[in-house]
């Protein structure tokens, strides 16, 4: 969830709870206080006519707010404010009230006085000032999330720029991250600190790019010596004891050296050195291929089946499409069944190898660098790594298939 | 057959002279650019085996010197690096092979034969052994004058055993020669022995000698009985 919905959600949350709490004090303070006012008008229009009465004792009434009636004696009232239902007569109907009652003797005379109010007008002043408040609290409410919405919209527009930059920043093409300032002091520390780490990895990135480039050509010198002079110690006789543990040092950096070769391929590969892209018929190509591979295809005595349906033709390095035909072709002959059958198709813009074998291998891990179909056997699992990123400089993609008994590869154009 | 090895690592350049010493060539060597050009300004070579990495220099320099000092020498450059870079340039600036690190003494020793027979011999030339005879123009082999028909690949085999005679030739050397280093061959080489075997029947349906000795399950060896 996106930030701001966040502090939206919360702000509209709060807002939900606190703005009819709000409304109800001010419904209820309100009320308050201008019962109070009335309470207080009420004692004062009293002692008004108390006024009167002293000077004028035939005081008419109007009912039903004022109401002064004569009595004979003392009556015992309480004095206090209450609300009562009054039938008004312009109205035609009760009417709430509030009542103040009170007998005084004035002139020796006792009057029962009865002063009221209509609430009735104070209840739709308070609905006025509480259902206007309640507009002017939503209006200001709908203002802020909007501005609120806006601002932070401006605010985070560096931020959600650089994350996008982020996103689709790769280390392997070498220009340099470019994020924008903001003026958002955070903002700009996350954007500093970004930069400076993204600096120091690529820079260990390219270092160690470099190395393994290096150390493998540094690697070939060695091993050439050993290679040489153990071809050279071969020719001699010797135990047949000593023989085989030559000969196996030998095969080892027979082994070493095809796999100093592959990380080579591989160093290059990640350094982008391959551009001698040109049109490749990939149906030429597997038959050159498939030509060149006969003297394994026919020791595992395997049936290679090729499908037409299409001319694929795609520009690739030359070289490279030649590796790539190379090992999944290898690969094919090495992990199927003796005996069976390898079935390649070709379409216009794909194609893909299938071969029988007794193999499980988990998918995301087959062009995993070093995974090995069966670690018993003696390929340097660099094969199928070299595959997936020869597909992914030149533009093509990759798709596996294991099921039952038969693993399929299939390049497909991107 | 005059050679010059130029290489910086000290063993490699006496393990490369001291091969080519045995089956009996003259070998000059030189450590760097400097001492390379000396001997060069000094001697005429039929063949160069030219290192392209040196303390003092790229090997790809020497090439034109080279060209200036030597009448005609084939010139194989060895790179640690399998860069096509490298190979393009230096066969533009008249190298004829290149051969990357690490390579097998037999395919060297192949290398600069094809080459010598290239450029002193314009390939005009027939190889001997025994009642084999193998014209490399014609690309064609004998048995007792007896045309042997052999398959390209078997034709290939049957040179390399012959460059290579007396030598013991492992099963990795003789199938990086036939399919090249880019074929991963899963440790697998036994499908050598079918060619082995045609070339073997061949060369006995018409008369000739069996020369070709398996040694002790590593490989084969051409040798005179």
């Amino acid at each position: 969830m996106k930030l701001i919905n966040k502090t939206n959600r919360n702000f509209i949350l709060v807002t939900i709870i606190v703005l009819p709490i709000a409304c109800i004090l001010l419904f209820f303070s309100l009320n308050y206080f201008i019962s109070d006012e009335v309470d207080e008008k009420l004692r004062v229009d009293e002692m008004r006519i108390i006024q009167q009465l002293k000077i004028n004792p035939s005081f008419i009434s109007i009912a039903p707010v004022i109401e002064v009636s004569e009595i004979e004696s003392k009556v015992e009232v309480d004095g206090e404010v209450k609300n009562v239902m009054i039938y008004d007569p312009i109205e035609k109907e009760d009417e709430p009230f509030r009542e103040l009652t009170s007998v005084q003797e004035i002139n020796n005379k006792w009057y029962l006085i009865k002063v009221r109010n209509s609430t009735i007008e104070n209840e739709d002043f308070i609905i006025a000032i509480g259902l206007t408040m309640s507009i002017i609290l939503f209006l200001i409410f709908v203002l802020l999330l909007f501005l609120n919405n806006r601002l932070s919209l401006k605010l985070w527009k560096p931020f959600y720029y650089n994350i996008n930059k982020l996103k689709y920043y790769s280390f392997k093409d070498n220009s340099k991250l470019e994020l924008l300032d903001s003026n958002v002091d955070e903002f700009q520390d996350l954007k500093d600190s970004l930069i400076i780490l993204t600096n120091k990895l690529q820079n260990d990135y390219k270092s160690l790019k470099e190395f393994t480039e290096n150390a493998s050509h540094e690697i070939q010198t060695p091993l050439s010596i050993i290679s040489m002079n153990l071809d050279e110690v071969l020719q001699e006789e010797h135990s047949q004891k000593n023989y085989k543990k030559l000969y196996g040092s030998y095969q080892s950096v027979q082994k070493l050296s095809k796999l100093n070769e592959k990380l080579l391929l591989l160093a290059k590969l990640d350094n982008d050195q391959f551009t001698d892209v040109n049109e490749i018929n990939f149906n030429n190509l597997l038959i050159e291929k498939i030509e060149e591979l006969e003297p394994l295809i026919e020791e595992r005595e395997l049936k290679i089946k090729v499908k037409n349906s299409g001319v694929f033709v795609f520009p690739i390095d030359n070289f490279l499409a030649q590796i790539l035909l190379n090992n999944l072709l290898s690969n094919a002959i090495k992990h199927s069944i003796r005996k069976s059958l390898i079935e390649i198709e070709l379409s216009n813009n794909s194609f893909s190898i299938a071969n029988q074998t007794e193999f499980k291998i988990d998918k995301k891990l087959i062009f995993k660098r070093f995974k090995k179909g069966n670690d018993a056997s003696s390929s340097t699992g660099l094969g199928l790594a070299i595959v997936n990123r020869i597909a992914e400089v030149s533009n093509l993609k990759l798709e596996a298939l294991n099921n039952d008994d038969t693993f399929k590869i299939s390049v497909i154009e991107k | 057959m005059k050679l010059l090895v130029i290489e910086d690592e000290r063993e490699l350049r006496e393990t490369i002279s001291e091969f080519f010493k045995n089956i009996g060539e003259l070998v000059v060597t030189a450590k760097d650019k400097f001492d390379a050009e000396d001997k060069l300004l000094s001697h005429q070579f039929d063949a160069i085996i030219l290192d392209i990495t040196l303390p003092d220099g790229s090997g790809l320099d020497i090439l034109p010197i080279i060209n200036d000092t030597q009448d005609n020498s084939g010139v194989l450059i060895l790179s640690a690096k399998n860069s096509l870079d490298d190979k393009i340039k230096g066969l533009d600036l008249g190298a004829d092979d290149y051969l990357t690190k690490p390579f097998h003494l037999a395919e060297l020793n192949s290398r600069v034969k094809a080459l010598i027979r290239r450029k002193i011999f314009k390939g005009e030339k027939v190889l001997k052994f025994h009642e084999i005879n193998i014209n490399l123009s014609e690309k064609q082999a004998y048995v007792n004058e007896q045309l042997l028909s052999l398959t390209k690949k078997e034709f290939t085999l049957l040179l390399y055993l012959v460059n290579n005679k007396n030598r013991v030739l492992t099963k990795e050397s003789i199938a990086e020669h036939l399919w090249g280093d880019n074929i991963d061959f899963i440790e697998n080489y036994d499908f050598i022995y079918t060619h082995i075997k045609n070339l073997r029947k061949k060369i006995l349906q018409l008369g000739g000698e069996d020369y070709l000795k398996t040694i002790h399950g590593i490989g084969y060896k051409y040798a005179s009985v």
